[in-house]
C-alpha cells in the first residue's frame, strides 16, 4: 500500500481519492527562495551540493578543494570555487481560522477551510515539504506538529478533522505564535473570513514574519449577498453583539458597499505586503479553488 | 366650509393615539444570527452617523402618517363648501329690465347689480352647462337662446339695458317655462327686485330661484297727472298725485310747464307713505303738452316726470249725413262744445274733404262713399265693406253684453233698449266688438293710428234708444271719444313700451323719431304706417315725416314700479319663493382631494421608509 493510498483511505471524508490523485500531480510554487531545514526538492538560498550551478567565488583557505574550478584556474591562474544551488525542503504553515464565525453556511466556511487546508497540506507533503497547521481562535488554538512526507498526511488529516470552530477570531495571536514557533521562514497560507476588526493588524504581523504569505479569504454566498429581509436583530455568533437592522434595499445597498470596500481594502493590503490573495465563496468547490484559482495565481503549479 | 359627518373627526384621536403608541412600543425584531456583525456594524454605523437626522426622519414618518390619517379622517367627515356652480344644469336667466330696476339703491343701479349676478351665474358654468338669457320689461325677449359659450352669454348680459317700462314678469316666466320644458332639471333664475304682482301658477318641472336685488324704497313718485276741460268751460282742470314711498319725510320741488314754458313751481313736504293730490285751474290759449316734474333726491328718476295733453278750447265739428233724424240732430245740437253741420248725402270727393274739415262724420242710414284714413266716423245702421260690413238681419235683438269700460259706452245701460230689428255686424280687421246681442256683434269700434270709427248695427229710429235718458250720454261719450282721435291734433301720452302708429303721408318713405335723450331713429313706412315700438324711455318723443309732425310723451305712472320696496319673496301661484341674494350654491365636496392627499402622503412615507432602510 502506498502512502497516498493510505492517506486517501483514511481521509476519504476530507478529500476524495480523485482529488487527492490530482493533488499529487500539483506542487506549491514558492516565489521566494528560502532556507529550509533538511535537504528537499526546493532550491534553497544556501549554496550547496546540488548539481545545479549557481555562482563562482574566490577561494579562501579551508574551502573544499573539490569545488575548485580547475578550468578557470587554467585560464586565469586564479582559484575560483564553484557554488551549487542547495536544494532544501519548504516550510508550509497553514493558518486555519477556527472561530465561530467560520461555522456558517452550507457547507460551512470551516469545513471548506479544513478541506482547503488538507488539500494544500497534502500538496506540500507530497512535495516533500514540511507542513505545520495552526487552528486559531480566541483561545490559544491548536498547533499541529511538523509533518513531512506523504505518509504523515493521514495524521494531519486526523488532526484537522478533530478541529472544531468556536470562539472569536484570534488571527493576530495566531500569527505571533507562528512567528514564535516557526522553525524557519516559509510559505504561510492564512485561510479565514477575516471578519474581525483586527484583520489589518494580523496582516501586518504576517508581513513582519519572513516568508511568503497567501491569504485565502472565504465567505458564504449568504454573507456575500444577504437574503434576509425585515426587521431583524442581528446577533454576532462570536461576540453575541447585537445590531438592530431593518433589512431593506437601502440597508442592503449600504452593506454591499461596505463589503466591497472591505474586500478591496483586504486585497489592497495584501498587494501592499506582497501577499497572494484569493477571495472565494464556499459555493466554489475546494478542488476548483486549488486547481484553478490558485493555479491562476501561480501558487499551485 | 361645512362637514357632512363631523362626528367622524372624533375618530382621529384614537387612531392617532394608536399610531403614536405603535411608535412608542419597541419594534419586535426577529433574532438573526450572523457570522459576524463586523460589516453590519459599519453599515449600520453609517445610518447612525446621521443620528439627529435619523431621529427627525423617524419623526417625519410619524408626522407623515399622522398627516395621512388626518387627511383620511377629514375625508370621511366629508367636508364641503358651497360654490357658485350651475352643477351641470340648463339655466335660464330672466333679467328684469323694468323701470324699478333703474333704482340706484344698489351698486350702480339695481340693473347693474342684476347684471353682475347674471354674470356670476355665467361664470359658474361648467363645460357641460348651458344657459339662456331672457330680458323682461313690458314684454319678454329672448336675448340669447341656450348656449354653452360663456363669452357670448356675458356679452349678451352686458349689452342688456333697463327700460322705463312696467314689468311683465309673467310673460318672461312663461317664456322661461316653455324653454325649460325641453330641458330636464332646468333651473330658472329670476333676477329682479320683485316689484311686480303675484305670478300665476304654472305646472313645470323647472326649479325657479328668485335672486333679489335692491335694498331700499327711497322714492317719491308722480302717480297721476291729468288735464281735462269741462265742456262748458275754457279752463283746464289739472289733477296731480304724488306719493312718498320713502321711510323718511321728503321735500320736493314741483314744477309744471306747458310746452316747455314753466308756469308753476311749488315746494312740498311729503311724510313717509303720504300720498298727496294737487289740483290746478289753468287757462290755456292753445292745447299742448303739459309736463309735471318733481325735483327730489330719490332712487328712481323715471317716475319724477309726467305728461298730460291739454286740449285746446275749440268746439268739435260734427258733420251729420242723414236723410233726416230729428232725435239725433236735437241731441247733437244741445251737446255743449259741438258744432253740428248737416247734409243728406256725401260724394266720394266731398267725403275726403269732410274727414279733413270735421272732427266727426256721422253717417245715419246712408251709404258711406269711402273710408277715412284719418278722422272719426260714426255709422248708424250702415256699413262699409272692409271696415265693418252689415250681416244678416236679426229681429228684436236684445243686447246681452257690452264693454262698459270703453269710453264710448261709459255709463250706458244698453240692456233695456228695445230694438225692433237690427243687422248683425261683421267686424273688419282690427275692429273690436263693443256690444253683442247673443253672439252677434251689434256695436263695433276700431282705432288705428289717427282714424277711429264706431258702428251701430241698427237704425236708432227702429229702437227706443232716442227716447231713453241715456241717449244724450251715449251720444256725447261717442262723439267725445271719436273727436279725441286727434283728427286734427297730433299729441298724445302713451305708456312706456307701448307701440305707437302714425299714418304715413303719401310718398313719404321714412320718418325720423327724436327720442328723449336726443338720439334720432329712422323708421320706414310700412303699408302706409309708421310703427314705433321703442318708446321705452320716459320723456317726450317726436316723429317727423315730410312736413308732418307728431308728438307723444311717455311717463311711468305705475304705483307698482314706483314702490321700490324689494320683495322678500316671490309668489308663483300658491308657491312662495324666498329671495336669494346670489346664485344657488352647489356643494363642492373635498373628500376626493383629501383622499388623494392621503394617498400621496402615504406614498411619500413609503418612499422615505425605503430610502431609509
Amino acid at each position: 500500500m502506498t502512502h497516498a493510498a493510505s492517506a486517501a483511505s483514511d481521509s476519504s471524508y476530507l478529500l476524495s481519492p480523485e482529488f487527492l490523485r490530482k493533488l499529487e500531480q500539483a506542487a506549491i510554487a514558492s516565489k521566494h527562495i528560502m532556507i529550509g531545514r533538511t535537504k528537499g526538492e526546493r532550491r534553497s538560498a544556501r549554496r550547496g551540493s546540488s548539481v545545479e550551478f549557481a555562482d563562482f567565488r574566490g577561494y579562501n583557505p579551508g574551502d573544499d578543494i573539490r569545488y575548485i574550478d580547475w578550468n578557470a584556474f587554467a585560464r586565469l591562474q586564479r582559484l575560483f570555487l564553484k557554488l551549487f544551488i542547495e536544494e532544501e525542503d519548504l516550510h508550509i504553515y497553514l493558518l486555519l481560522d477556527a472561530s465561530q464565525s467560520m461555522d456558517f453556511g452550507s457547507p460551512t466556511k470551516f469545513d471548506w477551510a479544513v478541506q482547503a487546508t488538507a488539500a494544500l497540506a497534502y500538496i506540500g507533503l507530497c512535495g516533500g515539504d514540511r507542513v505545520q497547521a495552526f487552528a486559531y481562535s480566541t483561545g490559544d488554538g491548536d498547533i499541529s506538529r511538523l509533518y513531512r512526507g506523504r505518509g504523515s498526511a493521514a495524521e494531519l488529516f486526523h488532526w484537522l478533522a478533530d478541529q472544531r470552530p468556536g470562539g472569536e477570531t484570534g488571527l493576530v495571536k495566531a500569527v505571533r505564535l507562528l512567528r514564535t514557533v516557526a522553525p524557519a521562514p516559509g510559505l504561510t497560507f492564512a485561510i479565514s473570513d477575516l471578519l474581525s476588526p483586527e484583520w489589518e493588524d494580523a496582516l501586518a504581523q504576517l508581513a513582519a514574519s519572513r516568508g511568503e504569505v497567501c491569504v485565502l479569504q472565504v465567505f458564504t454566498p449568504d454573507e456575500f449577498d444577504p437574503g434576509a429581509r425585515g426587521d431583524l436583530k442581528l446577533i454576532d455568533s462570536e461576540t453575541d453583539e447585537e445590531r438592530e437592522v431593518t433589512m431593506g434595499a437601502s440597508v442592503l445597498r449600504r452593506y454591499a458597499q461596505e463589503r466591497d470596500e472591505f474586500l478591496s481594502a483586504v486585497r489592497a493590503t495584501c498587494n501592499r505586503y506582497g501577499f497572494s490573495y484569493l477571495f472565494s465563496l464556499t459555493d466554489e468547490s475546494v478542488e476548483d479553488m486549488i486547481l484553478k484559482s490558485l493555479r491562476r495565481l501561480q501558487i499551485i503549479k | 366650509m361645512e362637514l357632512l359627518a363631523p362626528l367622524a373627526l372624533i375618530a382621529f384621536l384614537p387612531l392617532a393615539g394608536a399610531i403614536i403608541l405603535l411608535y412608542l412600543l419597541k419594534l419586535r425584531r426577529r433574532d438573526y444570527t450572523v457570522p459576524s456583525v463586523f460589516l453590519w456594524r459599519r453599515a449600520v454605523q453609517d445610518i447612525q452617523a446621521n443620528a439627529p437626522f435619523q431621529k427627525l426622519r423617524k419623526n417625519l414618518l410619524l408626522i407623515l402618517q399622522l398627516i395621512a390619517l388626518a387627511a383620511l379622517v377629514a375625508g370621511v367627515a366629508a367636508p364641503y363648501f358651497l360654490a357658485r356652480r350651475l352643477g351641470g344644469k340648463s339655466t335660464i336667466i330672466v333679467l328684469d329690465a323694468s323701470a324699478s330696476m333703474k333704482a340706484t339703491d344698489a351698486r350702480g343701479s339695481r340693473f347693474a347689480e342684476a347684471r353682475e349676478l347674471a354674470e356670476d351665474i355665467v361664470n359658474g358654468m361648467g363645460r357641460r352647462d348651458e344657459a339662456a338669457l331672457l330680458i323682461c320689461s313690458d314684454h319678454a325677449k329672448l336675448a340669447l337662446s341656450f348656449s354653452r359659450d360663456r363669452g357670448r352669454l356675458a356679452s349678451a348680459i352686458r349689452s342688456a339695458e333697463p327700460t322705463d317700462c312696467v314689468t311683465n314678469v309673467r310673460d318672461g316666466l312663461l317664456l322661461a317655462y316653455s324653454l325649460a320644458a325641453k330641458r330636464p332639471e332646468a333651473r330658472i333664475y329670476l333676477v329682479s327686485d320683485g316689484v311686480f304682482p303675484a305670478l300665476p301658477a304654472v305646472t313645470s318641472s323647472a326649479e325657479v330661484r328668485f335672486l333679489r336685488v335692491g335694498t331700499g324704497s327711497d322714492n317719491v313718485a308722480l302717480l297721476a297727472f291729468e288735464a281735462s276741460r269741462p265742456p262748458d268751460s275754457r279752463e283746464h282742470q289739472v289733477f296731480l298725485r304724488m306719493h312718498n314711498y320713502a321711510q323718511q319725510r321728503r321735500h320736493v320741488i314741483l314744477s309744471l310747464s306747458h310746452e316747455d314754458d314753466l308756469f308753476h313751481v311749488a315746494e312740498l313736504d311729503l311724510d313717509p307713505g303720504q300720498s298727496r293730490d294737487e289740483n290746478y285751474q289753468l287757462t290755456l290759449e292753445e292745447g299742448g303738452l303739459l309736463k309735471a316734474e318733481i325735483e327730489v333726491e330719490d332712487d328712481l328718476a323715471a317716475d319724477n316726470t309726467c305728461y298730460a295733453y291739454a286740449e285746446a278750447a275749440a268746439a268739435a265739428s260734427v258733420l251729420l249725413v242723414t236723410p233726416g233724424n230729428l232725435f239725433l240732430e236735437q241731441a247733437l245740437l244741445v251737446m255743449p262744445g259741438v258744432e253740428v253741420y248737416r247734409t243728406s248725402a256725401l260724394g266720394a270727393a266731398d267725403a275726403e274733404a269732410a274727414y279733413r274739415d270735421h272732427d266727426v262724420v256721422i253717417y245715419d242710414r246712408v251709404p258711406i262713399p269711402r273710408a277715412a284714413e284719418s278722422g272719426a266716423v260714426m255709422m248708424i245702421g250702415t256699413g262699409l265693406q272692409g271696415v265693418v260690413a252689415l250681416g244678416p238681419e236679426a229681429p228684436s235683438p236684445d243686447i246681452t253684453s257690452w264693454e262698459d269700460q270703453h269710453p264710448a259706452l261709459r255709463y250706458a245701460n244698453l240692456s233695456a233698449i228695445q230694438i225692433a230689428r237690427a243687422r248683425h255686424l261683421v267686424p273688419g280687421p282690427g275692429a273690436v266688438v263693443l256690444a253683442r246681442a247673443g253672439e252677434a256683434p251689434v256695436i263695433v269700434a276700431r282705432e288705428s293710428g289717427r282714424a277711429r270709427f264706431i258702428a251701430f248695427g241698427w237704425d236708432f229710429l227702429d229702437s227706443d234708444l232716442p227716447l231713453r235718458v241715456g241717449f244724450p250720454v251715449l251720444l256725447s261719450n261717442t262723439v267725445q271719444w271719436l273727436s279725441q282721435t286727434g283728427g286734427r291734433t297730433a299729441t298724445m301720452r302713451v305708456k312706456p313700451g307701448a307701440i305707437v302708429q302714425f299714418p304715413a303721408p303719401p310718398e313719404v318713405e321714412h320718418a325720423d323719431i327724436t327720442l328723449p335723450d336726443g338720439r334720432v331713429e329712422r323708421v320706414p313706412a310700412v303699408e302706409g304706417q309708421f310703427t314705433f315700438a321703442g318708446s321705452t324711455q320716459v320723456g317726450p318723443y317726436s316723429l317727423k315725416a315730410g312736413d308732418r309732425k307728431w308728438r307723444w310723451a311717455v311717463d311711468l305712472r305705475s304705483a307698482t314700479e314706483s314702490d321700490l320696496t324689494p320683495a322678500e319673496e316671490l309668489r308663483v301661484g300658491e308657491r312662495r319663493l324666498r329671495a336669494g341674494v346670489g346664485p344657488a350654491k352647489v356643494e363642492q365636496h373635498l373628500w376626493p382631494l383629501l383622499a388623494g392627499l392621503a394617498l400621496l402622503v402615504l406614498m411619500g412615507e413609503w418612499h422615505l421608509y425605503h430610502r431609509r432602510y
